[in-house]
This record gives C-alpha cells, structure tokens and sequence, in this order.
C-alpha cells in the first residue's frame, strides 16, 4: 500500500501540486485522472524521487519513502512507467528485463564479477524470470530483438514487464494507454488486473475514461494542482465538478 | 629508426591501455571524463615518488595504482551532482588543475619534473632493455583488457549499459547510478595510474608535460575511432600513438619540409581534425556497440540463438 | 595590508575584463546554441595572431587590430558554417567533442606558422598611471577601456538591432522563433562571428597587456568558464562580472598562494559553482 499525504510542489512561483493526497491500496487498481497540466505526473514524479516535494511524505506499507531519491524509493518497493517508454535502447528485450531484475547493488555487482561460478546461477535464475516475464507479457518472440527495434505498443510492454521484475509492491504506470490500439489496450488492461491480483498496488493516469471507469477500482481527479473529488467510478461519472474541470471552467 | 620500433610498440601498447581503461567509462558507462591523463599522470608521479624513496617496485606500482583510483573518488562525487556536459568541464579542470600542481610543486620537482625514477632492466644491453619492455607493455595491456572485461560483461556490465543508455530509468529499477558511476571511475582511472606507473618506470624520469590535459585527446581520438568494443578501444588508441610517434621520425627518411615544431602542430591539427570528423560518422555519439556480449559467456546456449525476424506475433500494433 | 589587497583589486578588474570578454563569446553561443564551446580559446588566440601577422603589412597599428578582429568575425562565420552547422541537431556531447577538435586545429594553425615561442606586439604602449602607492599600468588601462567599449557595443547590439532581437528570441524560445521565420542559419552564423570578433579583441587585449603565444586561448578558457558559468551561461551581463569576480578572486588568491597556482583557484570556483549554484549569479534556472 502506497501512501502520499499532502504533497504540495512548487516550480519557482508556480504552485504545481497543493496538498495532494494519494493512497493506492493494495490489490486495487487506482486511476488517476484530470485535464492537462493537473499535475497527475508531477505526483508521480514526487512518489518516485524525481522531483522534490517542498511538503508532504510518501509511506510504503508505512515505512517513510526517502524523498529526491528515484533509487530509494525503487528500493522501498515502488515500480513506475514513464509517459514515454524509457529503453535500454541497445540492449536486447532479455537484457533490459534481466538487468532490472538483477540485485542493483554496484558494490555487490562487482563483488560477483570475480565470483563466476555464483553469478552464472544468479543469471541463470533472472533469465528464466525475465523469460516468463516476457511470456506473460506476450513478448516472448521479440526476446533478442534490441529495444530500439521494437514497435511503440512493444515498448510500453517491455517498460511495464520491466518495472514487474522488480517485484514491486506499488506500480504507477504513466499513461499506458497513450497511443495504443484497442486491442493492445485490452492485453494492457488484462495485465493490469492480473497485477493488481497478484497483490500489487496499481496506480494509474490515463486519459482514456472508458479505460478507467470500466477497469478502476477508485479514481481520484486532479485539476490545477488541488485534489477535485475521489470516490468509485459510479461516483466520478456523476460529479459535475469532473466535467467542468475537464471543460476548462475552473479558472 | 628501426631501433625505435620497439620502443614506438610499447608506447602504442601503454596508449591502448589508456584506451581500454578511458573505453569502460567513456563507451560502456557514457561518463564524458575529459581528465583521464590526470589519473596517468598520478600513477606515474606516485610510484616516482615512493621508488626515489626507496620502496621497492613491487609495493610502490600497487600502491600508484590504488592512489590514482582513489583520486578519483571526488570525480565520482562530483559525477553523482552534475550532468554529462558539465562534468566533462570539470574533469578537464581537474586535470589541469592536477598538471599546474605537479608542475609547481616542490616535492614533484618542479618544472623539471622527477629524474631517477629507478629503471628495472635498465642496465641491460639496450635491444634487451627494449624488448623485455615491450613484453612488459604486453603485459600490461593484456592485464588491463582483463580487469576492463570484469566490469563490463555479465550483470555488471549489463547495469553500466543501463546507466549509459538511461539513466532516470536505471535509478527507476533501484540502481544507484552514481555509485555505479564512481566505480567505474575508479577503476578506469586506477587501470590508467597502472599504466602510468609502468611508463614512468620505462622512461625514468616524469615531468607534468607528459601528463598535459590535452594527451587525454589522444586517447579520446583513438577510442572514437575504434568504437566502444574493447578491442576497438584499444587497437584505435594504440594506431594512434603508433603512427603518431613514427612521424617523429620522418626527418630520419630525409622529409624535411616541415621542422620539428611544425610536425608537431600537424598531429595536433590531425587530432582535431579525427574528432570532428569521426563524430559526423557517428551521428549518435559514442555508441556503436553490439549488445550482445553481456549475455553470451555465461547465459545458456539458447539465448544467443537469433530471434525469429517477426515482430510482435502476439502483439500487432502499429 | 590594505595597498596590497587594493593592488590586487585592480589588477584583478583589469585582468577580469579580458577573461569577461571571453566568457562573453562563451554566453553568446551558448545563449542561441545551448551549449558550452570549448573552441572560443582557439578564437582568441587565432584572433590575437591576425592581429600580429596583419601588424607589418598595414603598418598602423589600429588598422592591424580592425583587420584582426575582422578575420577573427569572418573565422567564427566560417567555423560555424564549415564545423558545427553539420552537427546542428547532433547531441549535446558530440558539439562538445566537435568544439574541442576545432580548438585543436585553430591553436595548432597558429603554432604550425608561428612557433610556439612567445611574441609581443609592438603597440608601443608603456608606462603606468599611479595614485598614492597604487599602480596602473598603462596597457591595463587602455585595454580595460577597450574591453567597457566592447562591452557597450555588444549591449547596443543586443539590445537595440534586428539581429540583436533575433538572437534573443532564437535564445529564449526555439519554436517560436523558428514560427516567427527567424533563420535560425543566418543567426546562428553572425553569433558565431560575433563570438569570433569578441575573442579577437580579447586575444589582442590580452597580447598587448602580456604576450602572444599559440597557448593563450587554451589558458584564459578555465577562468573563462568559471566566469560564464559564475554569471550564469547565456547572460551577457553576467559574463562581465563573472569575468571580473573570477579575476579579482584570481589576484586575491596570488597574495596566499604563489601566482602558478591561479589556474587551480578558477578550478575550484569552477566546480564549486556548478555544485551549489549551477544557475549562476544572474542566470536564470539551467538544469546542469
């Protein structure tokens, strides 16, 4: 269980998030939504340590989640996508699943370059995880294709594959709907519930609504920063406030 | 002139193993160091120094070599706060930085620089002074390509290719990309103080012009053209270096129509002329390696067999 | 205590100008091109050197500095069009790598055809103006003067001509500017000149005040980023009193340390700067 409470960012003058609380419980699938400029990625930006919060802490599970850190807050258990896939260009679809899966100690990566015998076993072990990896992400037949070399869709399947070998407690995935047909997006989809099943916390910003209010479990909006409302499905569909942020008349 | 091949071999050899050590931060790691030299020119002045002294060789070579890597250790700090462009600055700072220290200071002599660095083999016949050096240099070379493949195969090498393609991902997936950074650094920079240690014992003397900030371009030339492969890495810089030092010797083949001064500005010029060239051919910078070799040592035999040519068959998007 | 200090002072401003200068032609590529060029130190000493092999062949001295700074102008338009256009769009560390092999080839022409030894105009400018135990020499102050006109006419440029506002707005937003039909070509090329005239007048300054050698450039290019740096990278103004900060900080630092040492004070700032203050003292917020 991921949870943000009353994050506020500020970008020079701009207040870019106000008091923004977040919870992503565990085996649910959360969305996050809001028009453009809400700071939806901003949020997750603050979660993962790429951008300070001026306020606010991060708990996963209840253990404080060390701020300006993407490294610690990986560590802590959380796993995100980017809006635009971030590859390992040159390394082959196996290598960029096997090396997030691998121990990111550098001083015990070094410590096991001298120890061929162990690391063998240990790479034998994370090929055989990313190699199931890319089954259940139905990226078994482009394993020794470089990533660069994979198609947009493949991409973003690869980026959330990888984020899984890392065996995450939360999952914040970045619009992975963006830019992706129905039938990709019904596989994403799939997956995503087969995720939150497994017991992760999946958190969610997608613009696509029919997406989030078939597949989430709870939605919070965003707009200009603040927290509009949260509430099931049911309940966003029926907020005025949703469809008038999302008409631009909040200003 | 053919009494200085050797002696030319060995320098080319000694170049290549700077081009390996630069290779693995440069090519596998994507760390812009602009101050490699300066981690050469530690190792040398530092065995130098403990040598005069009185040290034995065998102490005083590990020694320069651990010293060159730990003076690394701020480079590695300073890696973790600033982005590439601006960390090249600083490396080529410290590295000049480091040349105006040893220049002026008086416990690295001065302008003048250390003579007496003791020569081992140095009273033997001058063909056999040459040629056990250039099995030295072999040596060397041989070792520094060995330590350079520990840390770029495998699940290490495959973490420094993350950090070199993306490093907001890498730090995603939990990595430490400044300590990974730092490592390689002081590695790479301990290998070249390894390397300056053999030179200073070869030649016998140091002194700061050999270690100028701009002898890291050599190397730079020679890595670009050769590519990010380890042998690539090596063979580029040690082509340098070699064809670079028999121009020095062209007045013994009676072409004289430039001085040696002005030989000197063409190979510069050549230098300069290698980066801007080379970089046009390799529009995406410095990163025309395969990938494959982290998986292939070690991983079983099915990995490396190639992939069918469709993509996506479970998948079909656009 | 106090007359060495004040000394320092102002040997530091008078030195500060010329490495101002030079950050200058830093700032001004950087502000249209976003990136730190490493060849203006080639620019400067090609430019000094003009100066030098023009001097017998025109026989004033000041037309010798016109015909200077003039083929130093033309030298940056044709190291922009020849060397850094074709890598326009490549990556920010290819330029860098490209400037480098230009300020090689443009240090090592001049050394090629004038040696590496040491030569000095022959401006016939000496003596010095003093004031109660305070020296100036002359050549500092007239090259300080020099430099403060420079500065000015740079400003006027700016600020005030049409190619001055394209400049501006190529630095400020790209796209815009690109909707706008500014050619970002042409402008790109005249900054170039214009970093190219600046290193010139630099280079001049700085060979009247001392000596020419095919070194120079490579030399002032330390102080000369901490100083853009100090003033923040693309601010004009901002370079000047960086490139006076950073001199003054240098001559303060003589009265500690042995003169040699100066080059490693500009390190420091250097890399002291970039770790606290990478946005400099007057530039706007950079992402280093």
């Amino acid at each position: 269980m991921l949870e943000a409470q009353n994050v506020s960012v500020r970008f020079g003058g701009l207040r870019v998030l106000h008091d923004v609380s977040l919870t992503l419980p565990k085996e649910r699938l959360t969305g996050l939504i809001g028009p453009n400029g809400a700071g939806k990625t901003t949020l997750f930006d603050c979660i993962t340590g790429f951008v300070t919060c001026d306020s606010g802490t991060v708990r996963v599970n209840g253990r404080p989640v060390p701020k300006v850190s993407p490294h610690r807050a990986a560590t802590a258990g959380i796993a995100r996508t980017f809006q635009t896939p971030r590859m390992f260009d040159q390394l082959t679809t196996l290598e960029n699943l096997v090396v997030a899966g691998s121990r990111p100690s550098a001083v015990r990566a070094l410590a096991m370059a001298f120890r061929s015998r162990a690391h063998a076993a240990e790479l034998r072990e994370l090929i055989g995880l990313a190699r199931e990896t890319a089954e259940f992400m139905g990226l078994a037949s482009v394993l020794d294709n470089r990533s660069d070399a994979l198609s947009g869709g493949q991409r973003k399947l690869l980026e959330i594959g990888r984020a899984l070998m890392r065996k995450p407690r939360v999952l914040l995935l970045d619009e992975p709907m963006a830019g992706v047909n129905p039938a990709l997006a019904r596989t994403i989809a799939a997956k995503m519930h087969a995720v939150v099943a497994g017991g992760v916390a999946v958190g969610v910003i997608e613009h696509n609504m029919e997406f989030v209010m078939k597949h989430c479990d709870y939605v919070h909006v965003l707009a200009q920063g603040r927290e509009l409302v949260h509430g099931t499905p049911e309940v966003i569909r029926r907020d005025p406030q949703v469809l008038e942020a999302y008409l631009g008349g909040t200003s | 002139m053919t009494t200085y091949l050797p002696a030319i071999a060995t320098i080319a050899l000694m170049y290549g193993a700077l081009g390996l050590s630069l290779n693995i931060q440069v090519g596998r790691t994507g760390i812009i160091n602009f101050g490699h030299v300066a981690f050469f020119g530690v190792g040398a002045y530092a065995t130098a120094l403990l040598s005069i002294g009185g040290m034995s060789l065998a102490l005083s070579i590990p020694l320069a070599t651990a010293l060159g890597g730990l003076a690394a250790l701020p480079l590695g700090w300073i890696a973790a706060r600033l982005t590439s462009h601006y960390l090249a600055i600083v490396t080529i700072g410290f590295a000049e930085a480091l040349r105006v220290l040893l220049q002026n200071l008086e416990v690295t002599g001065g302008p003048g620089g250390l003579t007496g660095v003791p020569r081992p083999f140095g009273d033997l016949a001058p063909d056999l002074f040459a040629g056990i050096w250039l099995g030295v240099a072999a040596a060397l070379l041989a070792v520094t390509y060995v330590m350079s493949s520990i840390v770029t195969r495998g699940l290490l090498g495959l973490n420094l290719s993350s950090v070199r393609e993306d490093e907001p991902a890498a730090a995603m997936l939990g990595r430490n990309v400044a300590a990974f950074k730092t490592m390689v650094l002081v590695w790479g920079s301990a290998l070249a103080a390894l390397t300056g240690a053999c030179y200073a014992h070869w030649v016998g003397f140091v002194s700061a012009e050999q270690f100028d900030p701009r002898v890291t371009f050599y190397i730079w030339a020679g890595i670009i053209i050769g590519g990010a492969s380890h042998a690539g890495a090596w063979l580029g810089a040690a082509a340098i270096a070699a064809v670079f030092e028999l121009t020095r010797f062209l007045s013994d083949f009676g072409i004289t129509a430039f001085t040696d001064t002005q030989f000197a500005s063409l190979r510069w010029i050549a230098i300069g002329l290698i980066l801007i060239i080379t970089m046009k051919f390799r529009p995406e910078g410095l990163l025309p390696m395969r990938s494959r070799h982290h998986l292939r040592d070690d991983a079983d035999a099915s990995v490396t067999q190639p992939a069918p040519a469709t993509k996506g068959v479970p998948v079909s998007d656009a | 205590m106090v007359v060495p200090v004040l000394q320092a002072l102002i040997n530091g401003v008078t030195d500060g100008m010329l490495i101002g200068l030079t950050a200058l032609g830093i700032s001004l590529v950087y502000a249209v091109q976003r990136f730190p060029n490493v060849s203006q130190g080639g620019l400067v000493t090609a430019g000094a050197y003009a100066a030098y092999a023009f001097g017998p062949l025109v026989g004033t001295w000041y037309l010798a500095i016109g015909a200077g700074v003039l083929s130093a102008f033309v030298l940056g338009m044709l190291g922009y069009l020849i060397v850094i256009r074709p890598f326009r769009t490549a990556p920010l560390m290819t330029l860098l790598i490209v400037t480098i092999g230009l300020e090689f080839v443009l240090d090592y022409t001049v050394s090629f055809f004038w040696g590496n030894s040491l030569r000095a105009y022959d401006f016939g400018v000496t003596g010095e103006f003093s004031v109660g135990g305070l020296y100036v020499s002359r050549v500092a102050a007239y090259t300080s003067l020099v430099a403060l006109a420079t500065m000015a006419v740079v400003a006027t440029v700016v600020r005030r001509t049409r190619i001055g506002r394209e400049m501006r707005a190529l630095s400020d937003d790209k796209p815009l500017a690109r909707v706008a039909r500014i050619s970002e070509n042409r402008t790109l090329m005249l900054a170039w000149g214009a970093a190219g005239a600046l290193a010139a007048v630099a280079g001049i300054c700085y060979g009247v005040k001392s000596q020419l050698s095919p070194l120079m450039g490579w030399n002032l290019l330390l102080p000369s980023f901490a100083a853009a740096i100090l003033g923040g990278l693309g601010s004009f103004g901002g370079a000047i009193l960086g490139g006076v900060v950073v001199g003054v900080g240098m001559e303060l630092f003589t009265l500690a340390m042995p003169a040699v040492f100066k080059p490693i004070f500009a390190f420091l700032v250097l890399t002291l700067l970039l770790l606290v203050r990478p946005q400099g003292l007057l530039g706007k917020a950079v992402r280093v």
